[in-house]
């Protein structure tokens, strides 16, 4: 029982100590067969021999970088960071506003076109449209004059003139649509106190031709930035 | 003709010690982003840079370009461009890297390949860029490559549009003249 329990306790030992010098060879085996350096370190640690690279297998070493062929470069031009910083914030907002404001410019046009259709296209006049019509355009005037505030208080500490471009074409399509929503706010208004007169009707026909011209320039300016 | 033989075989090699500046009126670096929507092309308004042929048979090479000189044609987005690549912080994009010649300083028939290193918003990223090279008629060198960078590799927060952000992907085209300095 005692020479089994020896022998046991030999046979453990002669695995653990033989386990990892027969796994090195396959290891290495493997790296070979996967097209890498076998082993690539000169040195060694201490107490362990130096490895030498497998023979015609060396990857070459990284190319040195250490040389500077320009000298110093000439001091860059200075940039306020914090103001390209707020400026961008500012415009996240204005483009995320922009896509609301064409929205709701849609969404009055549409009522306004039920509006004047209600009122104006023959048959009894119901006035249903006329609250969500007015709350829509209110609406899509102050998230315009919001809109737009944002965009021309925003810094711009790089100024630079690139001529025409899709910039300059939202410039002009959303000046376009300003003078258009100031005409509309005004000729709501007249248009409203001329209930009962004759030119009432040739006036919301104005209004809502002037309603489509200021959608058409309002998607021109998104359009302008996002296509 | 045997001139033209000549001077297309000496053509082919960089005498070693010989060095060559870009010649920032001939040469130009674009590069091209891809949103959803469509496709940004911009390229850079300066850039220098030197290439030195040296003893070992190798070719050394350095590009820097001021990130405030790009250019995208749309000054809006140029501004949105510079913040994300903090220009003010990391005025610099550099690349500098190394060619095998053959032997004799020669250019190989194919690309060159240039392994290196492009620093850019204060990360630098191992690139591999393979250049064509090509002796033009006033003797000066022309080399072009492409290459593409990972904005997310050097931590550049890509920009959005309409909520949807620019592809990680940058191309970067190379078209290079390059002139041999006098010694």
């Amino acid at each position: 029982m005692r020479a089994a329990r020896w022998q046991l306790a030999v046979t453990l030992l002669v695995t653990a100590t033989a386990g990892p010098a027969r796994a090195a060879p396959r290891l290495l085996e493997e790296e070979l067969r996967l097209g890498e350096p076998a082993l690539s370190v000169a040195g060694g640690e201490e107490g362990r021999p130096a490895e030498t690279p497998a023979p015609g297998r060396e990857k070459p070493a990284p190319p040195r970088l250490d040389f500077d062929l320009l000298g110093a470069p000439a001091p860059a031009p200075k940039v306020d960071e914090g103001a390209l910083r707020l400026r961008r914030t500012m415009l996240s907002w204005h483009q995320g506003a922009g896509l609301a404001l064409l929205a709701l410019q849609l969404a009055t046009t549409v009522v306004g076109q039920l509006n004047y259709s209600d009122r104006f296209a023959g048959g009894p006049s119901t006035g249903r449209y006329e609250l969500s019509h007015k709350v829509l355009a209110y609406s899509t005037l102050g998230l315009f004059a919001i809109d737009g505030s944002l965009a021309l208080l925003a810094p711009s500490p790089v100024r630079r003139d690139e001529g025409f471009d899709r910039v300059t074409l939202h410039k002009i399509a959303m000046f376009t649509a300003a003078v258009g929503m100031l005409a509309q706010g005004i000729l709501g208004v007249v248009t409203r106190e001329r209930e009962g007169y004759l030119n009432q009707s040739q006036l919301a026909t104005i209004h809502l031709a002037v309603g489509y011209a200021t959608l058409a320039a309002v998607g021109v300016g998104v359009g302008a930035l996002t296509f | 003709m045997p001139s033209l033989l000549a001077s297309l075989l000496l053509a082919l090699s960089l005498a070693p010690g010989s060095s060559y500046s870009v010649d920032p009126s001939a040469s130009a670096l674009r590069f091209r982003v891809v949103h959803k929507f469509h496709t940004v092309h911009g390229q850079a308004g300066q850039l220098e840079g030197r290439a030195l042929a040296r003893e070992d048979g190798t070719v050394a090479v350095m590009v820097r370009v001021p990130l405030a000189t790009l250019r995208t044609g749309v000054a809006n987005r140029d501004q949105h461009m510079y913040e994300v690549l903090e220009v003010g912080k990391y005025p610099y994009v550099v690349f500098k890297g190394v060619g095998r010649l053959g032997p004799g300083g020669d250019l190989p028939a194919g690309p060159l390949t240039l392994d290196g290193q492009l620093d850019l918003h204060g990360v630098e990223w191992p690139v591999s860029v393979p250049v064509t090279v090509e002796r033009r008629p006033d003797g000066a060198l022309r080399a072009r490559g492409e290459f593409v960078i990972s904005l997310d590799s050097f931590r550049i927060e890509r920009p959005s549009l309409l909520f949807v952000k620019i592809e990680d992907g940058c191309r970067i085209d190379l078209d290079l003249v390059l002139r041999e300095e006098r010694r």
